[in-house]
């Protein structure tokens, strides 16, 4: 199968509508920046928790709003996380001024007093709140199998085997509906079966995770992310340049690197994409896509030139660009493909991660083709053009010196 | 075309070996370590242990704490400030205190009795000067850390609190905990497996500062702040403190705070402790027994024995636990009761066994995933990338049927690397990770396709088939190292920038496409050779 062959499409003859296409998604992207105030960061730049609840019904949303708000705790948002069938719930809070105040434990025991009495009591044990460090504790102290009695029992160990069995089945399901369910867990022994009903209870929600990033740590990630993505487009600059000996190919995959980091970000404040710390790993994935797929196109643009010296640079860039334009969407398509799936199947946490990738090959295939390539050309006319008019300047200008301090130092 | 020489197809089959080996090895190196493993492990099993996972996909606590150094400042200074009086009493200069020292020193006030040539010679003495600068400042010298000194004691304060908090993480437990340093002041702690946040940031965050003081005579305790200074004319006296308590209603359990006045100076504090465990409280509740070492039991011994009938306050963190009064000389244990529950005096003992911290500790960052949601991660990762590499190598086979059935192969085998590379140098797989072996194998293929466009190429040109693959493999090459190198430097950053899980991602990246560049180049290369290298005439190519 062959999709493009031998294909001879005059790429040049329209690069300065592409350009200005370029220069006006850019435009509306940075329209949409300033109006909504630079990008929408995450909590692991602004600070702020966000804790993940899952629950044993359909959760009230509003209900929990009211309840979290009643404990002195402000709320950003309350919303469904995942698929709905799976009743989780997603909590934003805004960041405190002070660090170190333990939001996951006031929200928890705010929600515990309000949706489950019983389990607010001091003495009362919530098997979906406590992990499996506390349950062998617990366990231990309480002594349901009267290990203590027999010479030869390690109650760590054997506990220990019933805590995992009970911690795995409880993950499994999300969480126990009942104390009777977590009692039939296999693995579980009659004894501490019988001991789980009797002290232990099953309450209607668990912890899933929970974040909480302090203004420092925020700030610190802020300044982190900004120099990793500065300091990449340094290194591509230069190794480009290095690479291909020129300026104006250096300058031109640079700013066809720009162009869509900048567009994908433009896109993503239009759509309201939160930043997070793996959205900058795929903006930095993206620089070294973007850089990759632009090298392409200029390594077949060096190897023709030094193959004919003579043809004019246009016709190189364009025969150029043509010969590389099945690999070119060949591979945009496949690692497109992979990042479709990946948005589709892996789940919430990479969601921002692969839309950031699919946006980010779409404008990056776009500038290698129609940019970067260009780019060069009207780089190096312009080039020729200033050289010609200096050329044709100096011998008029140099017998009538308008700067006569300037005139003397080049005389000197 | 070169013949399919032995030694290509040697280094292919090493490295696939190896690759698989270190996997297998490794699966079966962490069953032995984990101690829930079953006794029988299956050839599953050793698969879905031959990889170290991520906090964010086994689920576990990630904390980054910040050492409140000032405390250890102001200690020290405080410390300071008191040998410089006793010292003083000795030589029979006066010392006097401006108030309370802070985290940059103390200030000494001067008046007209002082003889400043006197002070002057105790504090150089007392004080050394490569620790202390004076500053003389009419009535008053400010007498402050020097630079070096004061990151002297910062830095001990951060070691020692990394210490404490190891000593309290292992005792929790706990599989392959990560305790490090950041910077001058911040601790990265991550515990893997661990469910339970609350539980842990109170056993690692309590400072865990055990102190005995003598209740003052004067009475008490005082139901506010303000009544506790009445009772002294409005200020208390220097050598005396106001420390809140509570009062208890053992049947009620409902605690009302007052507060106590006590003397400043600890009789003995929780550097003279030697054990701590749980025991039971006179009402059978829970509480902690704790026992003092040789030093400690002298000193406690002479202060119960004098003060027999006195309350003595049992002060953990600055604030007061209970305060019994005194029936007998007491000298190397006691008991603190204060209405915990199992867990709670579980943990007190855990943290009074491992010693105090020296300073105060805030959380600055707390990441905690649940087991459940961890599992969910995987699954999903899993099934992404299963489906992206079929729908891959699909595309690859139909758009270049035998070639695409060559760099399947390749791409299968850069992921048998890839998967052997990262559990052989134990890194460890996060949720963008898996991201990053999807987008490897998307990546990875472009390797593949340039060869192969370039084959193409050659063979349009009027080259026959064999020239043509040689060529293509030659003339890609250049391309392949310029796109790895941009794609290798701009995950170099991301691994200078990230966090743990991107950190992940950047590794896993890396790793691959440097796997890419000897499948895709070497590998494919042996297999056109094996296919077509033994043929005299090659007619045309399945690409």
């Amino acid at each position: 199968m062959r999709l493009f062959h031998k294909t001879n499409i005059d790429f040049l003859k329209i690069k300065w509508i592409a350009i200005s296409l370029s220069i006006l998604s850019i435009v509306i992207g940075t329209i949409s920046l300033v109006a909504k105030g630079g990008p929408k960061l995450g909590i692991d730049f602004t600070g702020g928790a966000q804790i993940v609840y899952g629950f044993s019904k359909t959760p009230d949303e509003d209900q929990i709003r009211k309840i979290v708000e009643g404990a002195n705790v402000n709320v950003v948002s309350v919303q469904r996380f995942d698929k709905p069938e799976k009743n989780q719930v997603l909590l934003r809070v805004p960041l405190e001024k002070k660090e170190g105040r333990d939001l996951s434990k006031e929200v928890t025991a705010a929600l515990t007093k309000a949706l489950f009495p019983e389990g607010a009591n001091a003495t009362a044990f919530d098997l979906n709140l406590n992990g499996a460090d506390t349950l062998l504790s617990k366990l231990i102290a309480d002594d349901p199998e009267k290990l203590a009695m027999r010479p030869n029992a390690d109650s760590k160990v054997e506990y220990g085997r019933e805590v995992q069995a009970l911690i795995a089945a409880r993950s499994e399901k999300g969480l126990f509906r009942s104390v009777d369910e977590a009692a039939k867990t296999t693995g579980v022994s009659p004894a501490t079966g019988d001991w789980l009903k009797a002290k232990t209870l099953a309450g209607p929600f668990t912890l899933l995770s929970a974040e909480n990033v302090g203004p420092q740590v925020g700030k610190d990630l802020r300044e982190k992310g900004t120099w990793a993505i500065l300091f990449s487009w340094g290194a591509m600059l230069l190794y480009i340049a290095w690479r291909f000996k020129s300026a104006s190919f250096g300058s031109a995959a640079v700013v066809a690197l720009i162009h869509d980091t900048w567009t994908t970000l433009g896109i993503c404040s239009i759509l309201n994409v939160e930043i997070s710390l793996t959205v900058v790993a795929a903006f930095l994935t993206l620089i070294g896509y973007s850089v990759n797929d632009t090298v392409v196109v200029f390594d077949r643009i060096r190897e023709n030139r030094e193959k004919s010296k003579r043809t004019p640079l246009p016709e190189l860039v364009n025969t150029s660009i043509n010969q590389t334009l099945s690999r070119t969407v060949l591979t945009s398509v496949l690692t497109f493909v992979v990042v479709v799936v990946l948005f589709f199947l892996g789940g919430e946490v990479l969601r921002g991660f692969a839309f950031v990738m699919i946006v980010g090959i779409i404008v990056g295939t776009y500038s290698s083709i129609f940019v970067a390539a260009p780019l060069v050309v009207v780089w190096e006319e312009w080039k020729q053009k200033r050289a010609a008019l200096k050329a044709s300047a100096k011998p008029a200008s140099a017998p009538a010196p308008v700067k006569p301090g300037k005139a003397a130092a080049k005389a000197r | 075309m070169n013949k399919p020489t032995g030694w290509r197809v040697g280094v292919t089959l090493a490295v696939l070996l190896g690759s698989v080996g270190a996997y297998w090895w490794r699966g079966h190196e962490a069953l032995k370590k984990s101690p829930t493993a079953p006794p029988n492990p299956t050839i599953s099993d050793v698969l879905r242990n031959g990889l170290k996972l991520g906090l964010d996909l086994r689920g576990g606590i990630h904390l980054v704490m910040q050492v409140k150094t000032a405390d250890a400042l102001r200690v020290e200074a405080q410390d300071t400030l008191e040998r410089l009086k006793d010292e003083g009493g000795k030589r029979g200069v006066s010392v006097m205190p401006a108030g309370p020292a802070d985290g940059t020193g103390f200030t000494l006030r001067i008046d007209e009795k002082t003889d400043a040539a006197k002070l002057k010679d105790l504090v150089t003495a007392v004080l050394p000067p490569n620790a202390w600068s004076i500053d003389q400042r009419g009535r008053e010298w400010k007498i402050s850390y020097k630079d070096s000194e004061r990151i002297t004691i910062e830095d001990q304060a951060t070691r020692q609190a990394v210490e404490t908090i190891r000593n309290r993480v292992d005792a929790l437990g706990v599989a392959e905990p990560v305790i490090q340093r950041q910077g001058t002041d911040r601790i990265v702690v991550e515990i893997p497996g661990v469910d339970d946040p609350s539980r842990v940031k109170e056993i690692i965050g309590t400072t865990g500062l055990l102190e005995l003081k003598l209740v003052d005579d004067r009475g008490g305790p005082y139901p506010t702040t303000d009544a506790a200074r009445a009772a002294y004319g409005g200020t208390v006296p220097e050598d005396l403190e106001v420390v809140e308590g509570f009062n208890e209603d053992a049947d009620a359990r409902t605690r009302t705070p007052v507060w106590y006045v006590l003397k400043r100076a600890a009789a003995v504090t929780g550097r003279d402790m030697k054990n701590a465990r749980v025991d039971r409280d006179k009402f059978n509740q829970p509480a902690v027994m704790f026992f003092l070492n040789a030093q400690g039991a002298l000193k406690f011994g002479k202060v119960t024995g004098e003060n027999i009938n006195k309350r003595l306050a049992i002060v953990l963190d600055k604030r007061v636990q209970s305060a019994p009064n005194i029936n007998s000389q007491i000298k190397e244990s006691g008991i603190i009761e204060g209405n915990f529950t199992a867990e709670k005096a579980d943990a007190l003992s855990l943290v009074l066994r491992s010693g105090a911290l020296p300073a105060e500790m805030i959380i600055l960052e707390e990441r905690t995933v649940g087991p459940s949601l961890g599992l969910d991660s995987i699954k999903k990762g899993v099934l992404a990338s299963i489906v992206g590499m079929i729908c891959v190598f699909i595309a690859v086979v139909l758009y270049y049927r035998l070639s695409g059935l060559n760099a399947v192969l390749a791409l299968t085998l850069n992921a048998l690397i890839l998967l052997g590379a990262m559990s052989y140098i134990n890194a460890t797989l996060t949720l963008p990770g898996i991201a990053g072996f999807i987008l490897t194998i998307g990546m990875a293929v472009d390797s593949n396709v340039l060869i192969f466009e370039r084959i193409r190429e050659e063979m349009d040109n009027g080259k026959a088939p064999k020239p043509a693959i040689d060529l293509g493999f030659k003339r890609a090459w250049g391309t392949i190292v310029d796109t790895h190198v941009t794609t290798i430097m701009a995950a170099l950053f991301l691994f200078q920038f990230g966090t743990g899980p991107v950190k992940g991602f950047a590794v896993t990246l890396v790793i691959g496409l440097l796997a890419s560049v000897f499948t895709a180049v070497f590998v494919s290369h042996l297999l056109f050779d094996l296919i077509y290298g033994p043929k005299e005439r090659v007619e045309s190519l399945s690409i």
